[in-house]
Formats: structure tokens, C-alpha cells, sequence
């Protein structure tokens, strides 16, 4: 035990090493840029005002960033990194090299994860923190939105932390898909697939044992609906994501080295 | 003492018998070129040797040691380079040298060591997108050191070179035996390659080991054959076979015969003369390395 928890400070610091500066780390850093910039501009530049009167201007203003981002560029943008993310290893032929060297398989394995989840999490905090600074900018740019009488904060941090949480299953299969398949096809059309089922069936009753739709549906919870779910999406959804990071282990070490 | 010993390692992927029963022994100190032509078995094997393909059966001794008891221990001890190197193209030689070096614990040291000694310390700051693959094996080979192993195991590092970048491989793994003692397991399908290189030599064919032991053992399994040259090979071999001589080659007006001494050369030409088949010229030769091989695995 003394020996593997060596093991996993080398592993995690080599993967940092790796990754910084690649398509995956500008992935995570520019994605939540682009659809609140967008917002943002919206927000500002029409004539007509995006709030009104009755609306408070943040809950407004994150519904308008967080909706499509859990509906749409969240699931993309997690299956597009997964992707960026394993073809460092895949195209240059590492993991025979990899499994060679004197660090367990399993701690290496390991860091993948946590430097996954961590490019996830820093792009959910960004997102966060564009969100609240763009704000706090149109406050001053457009003082009659009303951006600037109540922060509304919480409940966007809210919206972004339960959606966020309830995306752990949605990692976890775009990272199986993507760390078992050389191809960048298939881990592609699954996350896609994925993405557009869930969007089919998120109004069914059953919709909730779909992994995709957990985001969604944790996302109506945290904005005071999704009431009668047999489970709440976000224990559903770490709980299916820690089963498939560990099967994804067993299935893909050996898979891994073929080719 | 053996750095490597197997015994009786089979692989299959289906019905296709990619290991049969492989024993082979690696002295230590030695150069053991592992050879056999392409499709043999040698890519497995390696796998098989380095953990990365379970074995169905069969035992892998590294060090006095069983692989799977301890196979990190063992990890530390080895450096590999399997088939193409695994180098993270976007980043610089030493970044590369630096990824691996934090996994092996290596001090930092080593780096610069490693560069000098595959002589790369000059393109260490360029890409490695930017490198010739012969470049790229030897950063593959310097990665390979950097834990400063007791034994090298290299999958057909020379593939895809020129003579010249052969060349320099060949030099590089003499010297890395000679001046830091490493023992080197390396395996290629260049017969004349193994010759300049290997002190012992294992020849697998079909996944079996059908011979192993030092070059000069090897050289020693030579025998001799007549080289014939007539008027109608294809006739001459006829006529041959018809007086129990085996034809390992004919070609157009050229055959080549196996014989064992003299008279069954004199043998030869009586056998063609009385079937009225012309004997332009003919001339007893001894077996090169490559006849052994060829008639080793085909």
C-alpha cells in the first residue's frame, strides 16, 4: 500500500506534464468562453432587454447559459475531450510503453481519471466564474437589466454544481468509450448517440435511468422541479460512474494494447 | 546465470499458435539476437516476456524471479522498446525523457547521461515531430535506459532504417553492452544483422523455438551443397529427386543440392549426364548463415 501511494503523486505529476498545452487543456479552458461570451454579447448589445421587469436578471441570465450548455454543449464537450484526451496515447502507441515501466497499471489508470474529472471540473468552474464576472459587467454596461440589485448567484453556482455532479456517468462512458477505442469514430457517434436519446426521452417516466439524462434532470431539481424521480440524479449518476470507471479498467488495460 | 528464461510459453489468438511451447534462455552479459522470419512469433513472444499478453501456459523467469510474482520489481530492472518507440510527438526529446523519468523515479541526472550516450544531447530541445525515425530510435533507446537497466529488451529496433542508421543502432547496443554491461535481448528478422551483433541466437518459426545457442553453434550447423548450372533446371531436378537427392533451390538453369561429402558431388553430375542433361558448370560450396536459416525455417 505504502509503495502504490508513492506510486500515484509520480503518476498524477506526469500526467500534468502531458497534458499542459495540449487540445484537451485549451478544450476545457475555451469551451465555457464561447457560449457565455455569446450570452454575454446578446445580453448587451439587443435593443430590446433579455429581462423583464419581473425576472431577476441572474437566474435569467444563467438559465441562459446553463440550459443549453447541460441540453447540448456539455455532453459534446465532454465526449470531444475524453476523445482529445486519450489520443495522446493512442496515436503515439504509449500504452506498451506505459505498462512496462515500474508504476502499477492501476495507479496510472488512476491519474487518468483525476485529471479527467479535474479538465471537467476547472472548465465547470470557469464557466462559473465567466458567468458571475460577465454579470457583474453588464451590471455596469446595461444597469437596467437589474444585474446589479441581487447577485443570484447562489442559484446559478446551484444550477452548475448539481448538473456538474449529476455528469459524473457522462464521463465515465466517454471515458471508457474513448480510452478502449483507438478510433476516434466510435467514442464519437456513442457520446452523440447518447446526447440525442437522452434529449428524445427526457420527458418519460423512466427517462432517469438513461446516464445521459441525469445532468438534465438534476439541473430541473436544482430549478425546483423534477419531483417524483425514483432516485436523485446525482447518487444515480456517481454511483453508475464509479462502476464504470472500474469495469472500464478491467475491460480496456489488455484492449488497449492490440494494434 | 540467465537474465531471461522460459519454459514451455504458449500463446494462441484462435486457432493461429503465435507461441508453442517457447524455452529459451538469455545469459546474462550476452547479446541475444532472436530471430525468425516475419509472422514467426517474435512481436508475441516479447509481449509475452514483458507481462503485456498473459501466457496460456508456460513460465517467465526474469532474474531468478517468476514475472508474475513481482512484476513491478521487475519493470524497474528492464528497459523495452517495442516495435515503433513510444514517444509523445508534440513534446521535445527531454520532455519525453522527463515523463518517463518521473515514472521511473530516476534522478534527474540521468537525463543528460542517457542523451550523451545515444548521442542525442544535440536535438534534446527539438520537437520530436521533427525527428528522422532513426533519431526517434534512439530517444527510444535512451528512454529505454533511463532507469539504467540490467537488461534491454528491444523489438526490431533497426526496422525501417537505412544501412546507415543500422549501422549506428548497431554500434550504440555493442557499445551499451561493452561499456555499461547491459545484457540485450533484441530480435529482428535480418540475419546478417544478428551476425555482426548477437553473441547467442534463439530462431523461432511458426511460434516454435527450433534453435538456440551461440553464433558460433549456429555457424557449425553449416553443411555443404553443389551449385549446378544446365541447360533445363526443372528437368534436372527431376532427374535428381529420381536418384533420392533433394533440390533446395531451381531456378531457370541454376539448382542447388544439398551433399554431405565428394563422391555424392561426382554422384550428382554421373545422375545428369546419363539422363543427357548438359552440366555447364558445377561447384561444392559451403552453407552461409542464410542456408542454415533458410533450412532452419522453412
Amino acid at each position: 500500500m505504502s509503495a502504490l501511494s508513492f506510486q500515484l503523486p509520480r503518476a498524477l505529476s506526469v500526467e500534468v506534464r502531458k497534458y499542459r498545452r495540449t487540445l484537451a487543456f485549451w478544450l476545457a479552458l475555451l469551451s465555457p468562453l464561447f457560449l457565455v461570451l455569446l450570452n454575454f454579447m446578446i445580453y448587451w448589445l439587443r435593443e430590446t432587454p433579455m429581462v423583464t421587469p419581473e425576472e431577476n436578471a441572474w437566474e435569467s441570465y444563467g438559465t441562459m447559459n446553463i440550459n443549453p450548455s447541460v441540453f447540448l454543449l456539455f455532453p459534446m464537450f465532454v465526449t470531444l475531450l475524453a476523445v482529445f484526451f486519450f489520443q495522446i496515447e493512442h496515436q503515439n502507441h504509449s500504452w506498451k510503453h506505459l505498462w512496462v515501466l515500474p508504476v502499477a497499471r492501476s495507479q496510472q489508470y488512476l491519474a487518468k481519471v483525476i485529471i479527467l474529472l479535474t479538465l471537467v471540473a476547472s472548465s465547470l468552474v470557469l464557466f462559473t466564474l465567466l458567468i458571475w464576472g460577465t454579470g457583474n459587467l453588464l451590471s455596469v454596461l446595461r444597469p437596467e437589466l437589474g444585474f446589479q440589485e441581487d447577485t443570484g448567484m447562489l442559484a446559478v453556482g446551484k444550477m452548475i454544481l448539481w448538473s456538474g455532479a449529476a455528469s459524473f456517468a457522462l464521463v465515465a462512458f466517454q471515458f471508457w468509450f474513448s480510452f478502449r477505442w483507438r478510433s476516434i469514430l466510435l467514442p464519437l457517434a456513442l457520446g452523440f448517440a447518447g446526447l440525442v436519446s437522452a434529449n428524445i426521452i427526457i420527458s418519460w417516466e423512466h427517462s432517469i435511468w438513461h446516464p445521459y439524462t441525469a445532468p438534465m434532470l438534476a439541473l430541473a431539481t436544482a430549478q425546483g422541479g423534477g419531483e417524483n424521480l425514483p432516485i436523485s440524479p446525482i447518487v444515480y449518476s456517481l454511483t453508475v460512474g464509479i462502476g464504470i470507471f472500474v469495469l472500464a479498467y478491467f475491460e480496456g488495460k489488455n484492449r488497449i494494447l492490440r494494434g | 546465470m540467465y537474465s531471461l528464461s522460459t519454459s514451455q510459453l504458449t500463446f494462441a489468438f484462435g486457432d493461429h499458435r503465435a507461441g508453442d511451447g517457447v524455452s529459451l534462455s538469455v545469459p546474462e552479459g550476452g547479446i541475444y539476437g532472436f530471430l525468425g522470419p516475419n509472422g514467426a512469433g517474435k512481436t508475441t513472444t516479447i509481449r509475452l516476456l514483458l507481462g503485456l499478453l498473459p501466457p496460456q501456459s508456460g513460465h517467465i523467469s526474469l532474474f531468478g524471479q517468476p514475472l508474475q510474482a513481482d512484476p513491478l520489481a521487475a519493470y524497474g530492472r528492464i528497459g523495452a522498446l517495442i516495435e515503433m518507440p513510444s514517444l509523445y510527438n508534440p513534446l521535445s526529446g527531454r520532455a519525453n525523457l522527463e515523463i518517463t523519468r518521473r515514472l521511473y523515479g530516476a534522478p534527474r541526472s540521468r537525463i543528460d547521461q542517457v542523451l550523451a550516450l545515444v548521442d542525442m544531447a544535440h536535438a534534446a530541445d527539438k520537437r520530436v515531430k521533427q525527428y528522422s525515425l532513426g533519431m526517434k530510435q534512439r530517444l527510444g533507446l535512451a528512454n529505454a535506459l533511463l532507469n539504467d537497466p540490467d537488461m534491454l529488451i528491444l523489438d526490431e529496433p533497426t526496422n525501417g532504417l537505412d544501412p546507415s542508421g543500422i549501422r549506428d543502432i548497431r554500434d550504440l547496443l555493442i557499445r551499451i553492452n561493452r561499456e555499461e554491461g547491459k545484457t540485450i535481448f533484441i530480435s529482428s528478422h535480418l540475419l546478417a544483422e544478428m551476425n555482426k551483433l548477437a553473441t547467442h541466437v534463439g530462431i523461432i518459426n511458426q511460434g516454435r523455438l527450433i534453435f538456440e545457442g551461440t553464433l558460433d553453434q549456429l555457424h557449425s550447423q553449416s553443411g555443404n551443397h553443389v551449385l549446378i548450372e544446365t541447360e533445363n533446371a526443372t528437368e534436372a531436378k527431376l532427374a535428381l529427386e529420381q536418384h533420392a537427392f533433394t533440390v533446395s533451390h531451381c531456378n531457370g538453369h541454376h539448382l542447388h543440392v544439398p551433399v554431405e561429402n565428394k563422391d555424392q558431388v561426382a554422384h550428382v553430375n554421373q545422375a545428369l549426364v546419363t539422363k543427357g542433361l548438359p552440366v555447364y558448370s558445377l561447384r561444392m560450396q559451403q552453407d552461409d548463415l542464410e542456408d542454415v536459416f533458410l533450412s532452419l525455417t522453412q
